[in-house]
């Protein structure tokens, strides 16, 4: 029972950090209506930061820097090459990403070579023990923290002038733009947000208990996708949903991985992929997406 | 040749009523007009007459069927073809592939018999690759038969999509504002085509339009739409006159000026710009009382 | 994307494809192993890549799990055609080898028909991602199911015989004075496919599914109201295109000689994107174009990385050839996109028909 409680906090953990990263993702598909395939590497940018930086400047600093590179990272994509482009097809713009992604990733994977990197964080292999469950200091560090920047962001988008410039931007553009609304600034702010919220997410997936930050890295971000998807691509709370059953789902499956050892190892891996298919068997647009209603 | 039955047609959808069980008949083989303010509901009719949208409750039966079961593909299976308000040609395609589309559902060739080149259905493509450059003729695009569609002005866009509404060779035509955006030349050229289709082809046509001249030009029946809600119904002259109609227009739609147009009922394939003189569709009023 | 070409190819076409089919086959004759195997590989990519073409460039439906269906073809040859070896623990059917080939073929189009509910259903980019599951599924089983795929070591591949005709070094062939190996007999066998790959796949875009394709791609409620049952025709062109990815799959296991599951990751689908995105977006000849620009890239960086700069061996923290072909195409990826949306093709077009213009117009 105790694995089985275990298990779920875990889940519930990894679940928040998934949320992190997908809810990033779900802002700038709102923001800007392209599917950002580059968000793995922005990802990965972020966590090399800070594991490149920690050791000069210590952990926080370096943390900030890595937040602030990650966020500078994602803006200048959005400025430099998606505003340049000319095809305002958003598939279009798709595969630009993929482009990107491309390049980030191929160049990070060299930096980062067969290095497997620490983060220096200060919760390091410390481990917590409640009411007779053991849990890892970083875990409980990684739910409070995207508990707090998701209540943070929530808030943002209902209270302040910026998160209702984004809603009203992911409504209607043009009527959005003819209110005065700064699209640019929104775009822009939304892929800068995006990209801090995946830095911060890129430490919770390095730390222990994982080795550190390699080059596999990027590929355990991709679980990502698959927690916005079945979310519904433009939904919040779906990417705050879709976090948590993908974190679960993968955190159940690995620790049940002995007796489940008959769909062979690793399934911890497969299965949010699995989980994400048959909902959208389902659900084509995802749990809480908005089915399109096309205008003709 | 069967009449399309619209029953007591409902859609509701993100908490608007757009159809509020709305009926009417088209009878074979007549030109039918749905007219109203904007945002009366008539494209959202359109949708679901065609399969887009689902409707809410209601009937719409044609041929024997209920098509609000049914799919779009099967409804086009039944001869039911359609225009868009909004163009909805394939950009990079040319006129004559777009037109040749229309032709999808009376052509067989599939993937193996295209991806062999076997015979028969290159001779199929040939044959009907024919058909099409006559209608393309009928309608007055011949000349742009390989240019991307795209790339050519407005009002000629417009025609293509008649052109491949009509290669379809339905039993229902549903147009949806065909002549928005033209100039007056260019309306007058598309009624002309409309009423050839008609008379040539025996079709029944269903008409959403703003132009009130030739929606009382060219309409047996007319339908008067008011945030959804059917609030007439009629022939046009009667219509006209209703009072009801009168007030919810009055203020409202900037009416278009419209020269005196006479139509002919040509032959096919005479369907060029310019005011022709000779017999008036039968039906429609005077040319001379139409301001309104 | 335009379809402008509807009508035979003009004479001028029809001459440059001659030549290039006349270097294709000259080459065998002059060209190093090195060149030999890069060609092979190009070839297969082309022939994965025209699928992939298809179903996004011509139809609109965005995949990432183009290398999923690549692997059933490679891993389906492999082990229809293997004899089971209980040394190491590998099963396999033993049938003849084109036997083996096209069930892998036909295999790897049910696996399609498998996703096709999938594919009918999801619109746009939900249904990239959900591509994406894909890969990791098909992974998670190459890694897995040691008796099939002999795991993360792989397998060898069987060569390649029909009708006694081997295809591999021994029997030896002599050609011209020219000894043909694997490479050289095998290069013939993927030329071969290759021109009726694009064939089939030029007839199927000229042609009445072409049609419907890309107006699914471009307006898809008007395809359905035109009469065209979307759905099916979404699941159907996913079929065609994962068994054109079966076929790239059994040839490059052929060309590799070696089966392993690590290549046919995420990245292996990304390079297939930039392919036809680089050649140019629902053409047949783009993707060919494409497939040979971005596999050709890394054994040339390789073979010349002596003579290139920035280019440093594998393993030593420079840029090696691998990383180096991918950034580079990486950017010109973007680059395709930014500043000529047609891909190379497209670019091609326009210059053809300004010239046409120009020649119209100047007075003869």
């Amino acid at each position: 029972m105790t694995t089985f409680v275990e298990l779920v906090v875990n889940g519930v953990s990894i679940g928040s950090v998934y949320a992190l990263i997908a809810l990033g993702f779900v802002i700038i598909f709102k923001a800007t209506e392209v599917v950002n395939f580059a968000h793995a590497s922005l990802l990965l940018a972020g966590g090399f930061i800070t594991a490149k930086l920690h050791g000069q400047l210590g952990f926080w600093p370096a943390l900030l820097v890595g937040i602030a590179g990650a966020a500078v990272l994602g803006a200048l994509v959005e400025f430099l090459v998606l505003r340049r482009s000319r095809a305002g097809d958003h598939h279009v713009l798709a595969i630009v990403t993929i482009g990107v992604d491309i390049l980030m990733t191929t160049e990070l994977t060299r930096q980062i070579g067969t290095d497997v990197l620490a983060m220096g964080d200060p919760w390091q292999s410390k481990v917590v023990h409640l009411g007779g469950i053991s849990i890892a200091q970083t875990r409980i560090a990684a739910l409070v923290t995207a508990a707090t920047l998701i209540t943070c962001f929530l808030l943002a988008f209902r209270y302040t002038s910026w998160g209702i410039a984004m809603r009203a931007a992911a409504e209607d553009r043009e009527t959005a733009a003819l209110m005065g609304i700064r699209l640019g600034r929104v775009s822009t702010g939304a892929w800068a947000v995006a990209g801090a919220l995946a830095a911060v997410a890129a430490l919770f997936l390095t730390v222990f208990p994982t080795p550190g930050l390699d080059r596999t890295t990027s590929l355990a971000a991709l679980k990502a996708f698959p927690a916005a998807i079945l979310g519904g691509l433009d939904s919040t709370t779906g990417a705050l949903v879709g976090g948590l059953i993908i974190g679960l789902t993968e955190s159940l499956a690995t620790g049940y991985q002995s007796e489940l050892s008959f769909l062979g190892r690793g399934i911890g891996e497969v299965a949010p992929f699995l989980v994400m298919v048959i909902i959208l068997l389902i659900r084509p647009a995802g749990l809480f997406g908005t089915r399109e209603l096309a205008r003709v | 040749m069967s009449e399309l039955k619209v029953t007591d047609l409902t859609v509701k959808f993100a908490g608007i009523t757009a159809l509020d069980h709305v009926g009417f008949t088209v009878e074979p083989g007549s030109i039918h007009a749905i007219i109203g303010p904007n945002g009366a509901g008539k494209s959202t009719c359109f949708n679901v007459l065609s399969g887009v949208y689902k409707a809410t409750s209601g009937s719409v039966r044609f041929g024997g069927a209920e098509l609000t079961r049914m799919p779009p593909h099967k409804i086009a299976a039944l001869g039911v073809a359609r225009t868009f308000q909004n163009i909805a040609l394939s950009r990079f395609q040319s006129v004559e592939d777009n037109v040749m589309l229309g032709r999808h559902r009376l052509m067989r060739a599939g993937f193996l018999s295209t991806g062999l080149h076997l015979p028969h259905a290159r001779r199929e493509d040939a044959r009907h690759r024919a058909r099409v450059r006559e209608i393309a003729r009928f309608v007055g695009v011949a000349e742009y038969l390989d240019a991307p569609v795209g790339m050519l002005p407005y009002g000629v866009q417009k025609r293509v999509e008649l052109a491949r509404a009509l290669a379809m060779e339905p039993k229902l035509l549903l147009l949806d504002e065909p002549v928005a955006g033209m100039n007056g030349g260019e309306r007058r050229a598309m009624a002309e085509v409309i009423v050839a289709a008609r008379a040539d082809l025996g079709i029944s046509i269903l008409l959403v339009e703003h132009d009130m001249g030739m929606v009382m030009r060219l309409a047996d029946q007319v339908t008067v739409l008011d945030f959804g809600r059917k609030i007439a119904s009629g022939p046009p002259a009667q219509v006209q006159n209703d009072p009801e109609v009168i007030r919810a227009y009055l203020g409202e739609q900037a009416v278009q000026q419209q020269d005196g147009v006479v139509m002919a009922k040509g032959a096919p394939g005479q369907a060029q710009a310019g005011v022709r003189e000779g017999a008036l569709p039968q039906g429609a009023p005077e040319a001379s009382g139409e301001q309104s | 994307m335009s379809s402008l070409s509807r009508s035979r190819m003009s004479p001028l076409q029809l001459a440059g494809l001659a030549a290039v089919l006349a270097v294709m086959v000259i080459l065998p004759f002059y060209a190093e192993p090195f060149l030999m195997q890069a060609g092979l590989f190009a070839m297969a990519a082309a022939i994965g890549a025209i699928g992939l073409n298809l179903l996004t460039g011509s139809t609109g439906q965005l995949s990432l799990g183009h290398a999923f269906f690549l692997a059933i073809g490679a891993y389906g040859y492999v082990y229809f055609a293997a004899e089971p070896d209980s040394a190491h623990h590998l099963s396999g059917w033993g049938l003849p080898t084109p036997v083996a080939a096209v069930l892998a073929i036909a295999l790897a189009g049910v696996a399609g028909g498998l996703f096709s509910p999938i594919a009918g259903r999801l619109k746009g980019t939900y249904l990239g991602i959900a591509s994406l599951a894909l890969i990791f599924i098909g992974q998670h089983i190459l890694h897995n199911a040691h008796a099939v795929t002999g795991g993360s070591n792989g397998r060898e591949v069987p060569p390649l015989e029909i009708f006694g005709f081997v295809f591999a070094d021994t029997p030896e062939l002599v050609v011209l004075q020219v000894p043909f190996r694997a490479l050289e007999k095998l290069w013939f066998l993927n030329l071969v496919l290759l021109v009726a790959a694009a064939w089939i796949a030029r007839g199927i875009l000229r042609g009445r599914p072409g049609r419907a394709m890309n107006t699914i791609r471009d307006h898809e409620i008007a395809a359905g109201v035109m009469g065209v049952p979307v759905a099916r025709y979404r699941g159907a062109v996913f079929v065609l295109s994962s068994m054109y990815a079966g076929l790239a799959g059994v040839l490059l296991a052929l060309a590799f000689q070696r089966t392993v599951p690590d290549y046919f990751g995420f990245i292996l689908s990304l390079e297939y994107l930039a392919m036809i995105v680089i050649g140019g977006l629902g053409t047949v000849a783009g993707s060919i174009v494409g497939a040979v620009l971005v596999s050709m890239l890394p054994p040339l960086f390789t073979r010349y990385s002596d003579a290139l700069p920035l280019i440093a061996a594998s393993g030593s923290g420079g840029l090696d050839a691998a990383q180096a072909s991918r950034i580079l195409y990486g950017a010109v990826v973007i680059a395709v996109i930014l500043f000529l949306p047609g891909g190379l093709m497209g670019l091609w077009m326009r210059l053809r028909t300004s010239l046409a213009l120009r020649r119209k117009v100047r007075p003869s």
